[in-house]
């Protein structure tokens, strides 16, 4: 598991994470349920549109129906692949990947993102690129609160301006709006 | 020499001082966006697409062409001194030009870089100049079941050649189907994939799934790993230019490179992948150094980046003529001629002489600026190499939202861009090819249409697709590329078995 400052102060500081053995093949063994998951969603929906639309090959839902198949067809060969005979070259590249990877800057990151795209429109474009910004350079292991905070207002600014005024591209003003 | 004259007046376009300005812009932008690390061609284009929002066409695709030269070369920078290409096409150039770079030879690394791909350049662009308009003249004859067939063998092609497991490659085709079926169904007007919403409609935009998975996903990657990265960036010292050993030893390469990358690259096997793992083995089979493979060959530099830039005039041939995309990096310039309602294909010749001719003009243009601005500037651009890379990563998530943002101001639209990122990110963890996921939302939807117009006009009938000889010619080459790589070395050793010999 993580240790319980994972944010390293520089570049090399953190150490690294004792890997559990067969962590990569349990991302792949997930990873072919999630994509199965996902195979039958489609291959439901594709013979909902079959149902209303007709199953004719001229059809809106046949060409759904065939992606469909496809997918589940390989889902399940993928699956197979991870469990009853794994690829061992892919189990070891995903073994090292899971080593490399320092998972909760990943999923910080991601719900960030979520964030940040929620909070555009009524934060505005400077004000939430900016926090945006020096939050992501802090989650990633930038120590230069000031530097990161001067370089995220220029950036924000510059880009809203060159947008709006320059490309014709609307951004949103949010609560700068009376001052804009 | 009709082709001569048409290029003439494509010059007398592209020519005047406001385009010259045009392109040295976009070569200098393209430059900037494509030294930084992870980012190549398709994704500076898909970045900058919202620049030339204000521009009138001509100086929209001048302005691109520069875009794509310049990205290429920053892309060949990043490899080199760096070893992150941004794309698959610079994959190969990484392999020889890193440790050249970590032995001292950064600079001629990629002065041959850069002229090689000025010379494959200008050999490919040649070649795209005859050989379009004639591809032009045959498309005009092709029928619904042979674009089919065409985008058959291009899936299968992608996912075969491309990647090294069927299975992860079919995976990623079939969701980049599935992708591109998203939306509105055009013939009956039947919602599909919709789940309800309405912002879905329309369908997604392929701008977003290449901001997704190369801008979210390759942030996502990069920042994920940063707190165990190892710094491997190299000092650049010493010269530039070539000397003349090195001379004698790339202008072979550079020529091969140039010609493999126009073939393979106007064939539908999406881009510069083949050409330029081909040219890189192809070079070391045929150079008198090979001992110095894997240690910084020179010739390994020279094919593959002359290769990586050839295949783009490549591209443009089905892209023009048959209005098919084979690549991201195609399917972003589609994107931008249909901002400006332009419909590539075989009337474009005909309805627009001067858009393509000056568009073809001004890849000469956008290469010889390459070589004029740039490799002087070396230095300096090197220098953004310096920018810490926990504020790089964050930039590029925020240039993609702002990129998807620009498109629509949708937040479904960047929703969509994180889901895709964030599976981007699994994809290239558990290695899964992402080229046959963007080439087959891309084609998906233009294999259905020519799929149900074949059957209409037969009337439901299969048989057509086996009887016209160019389809079954078409279906038969993608039946040996799906089949070939697993039955040949098979069949090989058993020759070799049975040859006393051997």
């Amino acid at each position: 598991m993580s240790l319980p400052d994972s944010g390293p102060s520089g570049a090399h500081a953190l150490v690294r994470q004792e890997t559990r053995p067969g962590a990569g093949m349990l991302g792949l063994r997930i990873a072919a349920v999630v994509i199965l998951l996902g195979a039958a969603v489609v291959l439901i929906d594709a013979i909902r549109i079959s149902i209303s639309g007709g199953f004719g090959p001229q059809q809106p839902g046949f060409f759904p129906l065939i992606v469909g198949i496809g997918l589940v067809g390989f889902g399940v060969a993928f699956l197979v692949r991870s469990t009853l005979k794994p690829d061992r070259a892919l189990v070891e590249q995903a073994d090292e990947e899971h080593r490399d990877t320092h998972w909760r800057t990943l999923w910080t990151v991601v719900v960030a993102l979520l964030v940040y795209v929620a909070v555009l429109d009524p934060l505005g474009y400077i004000i939430a690129t900016s926090i945006f910004f020096v939050g992501i350079a802090r989650v990633a292991g930038s120590r230069r609160l000031i530097r990161d905070v001067i370089i995220a207002v220029l950036f924000s600014a510059a880009v809203y301006f060159g947008f709006t005024e320059l490309l014709g591209v609307r951004l949103p003003d949010g609560l700068l709006e009376t001052v804009l | 020499m009709d082709v001569l004259a048409d290029l003439l007046g494509g010059f007398a376009n592209a020519l005047e001082p406001q385009y010259l300005l045009y392109a040295a812009i976009g070569v200098t932008i393209g430059t900037l966006v494509g030294v930084l690390p992870g980012i190549g061609p398709a994704l500076a284009l898909a970045l900058l697409l919202p620049l030339t929002y204000g521009f009138d066409p001509t100086g929209a695709l001048i302005i691109f062409a520069g875009i794509y030269y310049g990205s290429l070369y920053g892309g060949a920078i990043t490899s080199i001194l760096l070893n992150t290409p941004g794309e698959a096409g610079s994959v190969a150039t990484a392999i020889e030009g890193y440790p050249m770079a970590k032995a001292g030879r950064a600079g001629p690394a990629l002065a041959t870089a850069v002229m090689g791909s000025f010379s494959a350049g200008i050999i490919s662009t040649l070649g795209l100049t005859f050989l379009a308009p004639l591809v032009a003249n045959l498309a005009r004859n092709f029928q619904a079941t042979d674009y089919f067939a065409l985008m058959v063998l291009a899936f299968v092609s992608v996912t075969a050649l491309v990647g090294t497991s069927v299975i992860r490659g079919m995976i990623s085709l079939f969701a980049g189907l599935f992708v591109g079926l998203v939306g509105l169904d055009f013939l009956t007007g039947q919602q599909r994939f919709t789940f309800g919403s309405a912002q879905l409609l329309g369908g997604i935009d392929i701008i977003i799934v290449v901001i997704g998975l190369f801008a979210i996903g390759e942030a996502l990657y990069g920042l994920a790993r940063l707190q165990y990265a190892k710094e491997q960036a190299v000092e650049f010292a010493g010269r530039i230019w070539l000397n003349r050993e090195e001379r004698s030893r790339v202008w072979k390469p550079w020529i091969r490179g140039g010609l493999l990358g126009f073939f393979f690259g106007s064939m539908p096997t999406g881009g510069s992948e083949v050409p330029t793992f081909l040219s890189y083995n192809v070079e070391k089979r045929l150079s008198k150094h090979k001992g110095e493979f894997g240690k910084g060959a020179i010739e390994g530099v020279a094919g593959p980046e002359a290769a990586n830039n050839a295949s783009f005039s490549g591209v443009l041939v089905p892209l023009l003529t048959l209005g098919i995309p084979t690549s991201a990096t195609a399917a972003i310039i589609l994107s931008a001629f249909q901002i400006y309602n332009i419909q590539p294909g075989p009337q474009l010749f005909e309805d627009s002489p001067d858009l393509v001719w000056t568009l073809i003009a001004s890849l000469f243009i956008g290469n010889i600026m390459l070589l004029a601005i740039n490799l002087p500037l070396v230095k300096l651009w090197i220098r953004i190499l310096a920018i810490p890379k926990t504020l790089l990563y964050t930039g590029i998530l925020v240039f993609g939202i702002l990129g998807v943002y620009s498109l629509s101001g949708s937040i479904t639209d960047l929703l969509l861009v994180c889901a895709i990122g964030a599976a981007g990110f699994f994809m290239r963890i558990y290695d899964f090819p992402v080229a046959p996921a963007v080439l087959g939302a891309i084609l998906g939807p233009m294999m259905e249409t020519q799929l149900r117009r074949a059957l209409s006009i037969s009337q439901n009938d299969f048989s057509v697709f086996f009887t016209r000889p160019l389809t079954v010619g078409l279906l038969l080459v993608a039946l040996a590329v799906l089949v070939l790589p697993a039955v040949l070395p098979r069949l090989l050793r058993r020759v070799k078995r049975t040859d006393p010999v051997g």
